[in-house]
């Protein structure tokens, strides 16, 4: 098991020690806690990306322009997120970047 | 014809004034009079002839801590709140490191640590470079998401600050903090901001606050607290 510290910092010093007993106890639960809600939060970000690609192209929808067969199909991809790729692995891959460009690099994210 | 005035140097008058009568002497601009003084005070005006000395962090902005934070999960930055001479202070966090995409939490605290009862209430919201917001929110919560945007790598230090507010006069528990953060976050590698504010549903008395980060990556960071004076 990992060691955790923790740090007291007051106007008349520092100190910094171990964690320990009852408190580890805690900080051990919220660690388990957190690392499994790991999927949870990837879709949350996953969620707030298609958010903005769908406003990018909401004006699509307007009544005097036409949205292509492409661009229905693009954004339903997107809708349907949740649905398709549904474990971690799948958000990994949504969320993978390319290392030079920094551009999303999954097939959904590729606006017609 | 009655002589009205005496002027001492055409008379070519010397000598030296009795100490019995310095009292009543004017003194020049700048004279004290003062015999002693405390080392690194102030001289200041009290209201009349008589000067004094103060200290010299009585200023509006009075520095109470500084320095770095080593290698820890938890911070407890306590001791320093003094509800007789600040209701505000200011915290400036930079050079923050070790955070992995995680967020930061935030609660209250004592010399005893943090209070981590659910009774806090923040929001919080920020925007990416890649142009996609980011949320925080808790109703009832046993913490604080303060920094949630940021995550330092070695290479991407990140950085924040926040008013942290300790009002005993407020009439609902006025302890709450305000503040915005911002670093680069590796996992989706983008820079983000955020702001965000919360708020302790609780009469405690607090002396401090916890950094708590909820990933559990040992976090390092350089810290500055001040007092602003009432």
């Amino acid at each position: 098991m990992p060691t955790y510290y923790k740090n007291t910092i007051t106007p008349e010093g520092s100190t910094r020690e171990e964690i320990t007993g009852e408190e580890l106890t805690i900080l051990e639960s919220e660690i388990a806690d957190f690392k499994s809600k790991s999927g949870e939060r990837k879709l949350k970000t996953i969620k707030e990306i298609r958010l903005a690609k769908l406003k990018e192209t909401d004006f699509y929808a307007l009544g005097d322009v036409t949205m292509s067969d492409a661009m229905k199909t693009y954004r339903q991809n997107m809708r349907d997120i949740p649905a398709n790729h549904t474990d971690e692995a799948a958000y990994d891959l949504l969320l993978a970047r390319d290392p030079s460009t920094k551009e999303l690099t999954h097939n959904v994210w590729s606006k017609p | 014809m009655a002589l009205s005035k005496i002027d001492l140097d055409k008379a070519g008058v010397t000598g030296t004034l009795p100490t019995s009568n310095l009292d009543t002497v004017g003194v020049a601009q700048g004279g004290t009079g003062l015999t002693s003084g405390t080392t690194d005070q102030f001289l200041k005006f009290t209201g009349t002839t008589t000067i004094a000395s103060a200290a010299d962090n009585a200023g509006t902005y009075v520095k109470l801590l500084g320095g770095s934070a080593g290698s820890s999960v938890t911070h407890n930055i306590v001791g320093f709140v003094d509800t007789s001479k600040y209701n505000n202070y200011f915290i400036y966090l930079s050079n923050m490191q070790g955070q992995q995409g995680n967020a930061i939490d935030f609660q209250f605290a004592d010399g005893g640590g943090a209070f981590t009862a659910s009774n806090y209430w923040y929001a919080g919201h920020g925007w990416r470079s890649s142009d996609n917001a980011v949320n925080l929110n808790g109703e009832s919560t046993s913490q604080i998401e303060l920094m949630a945007p940021n995550d330092g790598g070695a290479n991407y230090p990140s950085c924040g600050w926040f008013y942290m507010t300790i009002n005993p006069n407020s009439a609902v528990d006025g302890k709450t903090i305000q503040g915005m953060s911002w670093g680069y976050r590796v996992d989706v590698s983008d820079f983000q901001i955020c702001n965000v504010a919360g708020w302790q549903d609780d009469t405690n008395t607090v002396t401090g606050f916890t950094l708590h980060a909820t990933g559990n990556d040992a976090t390092t960071f350089d810290y500055e607290v001040y007092g602003i004076t009432k």
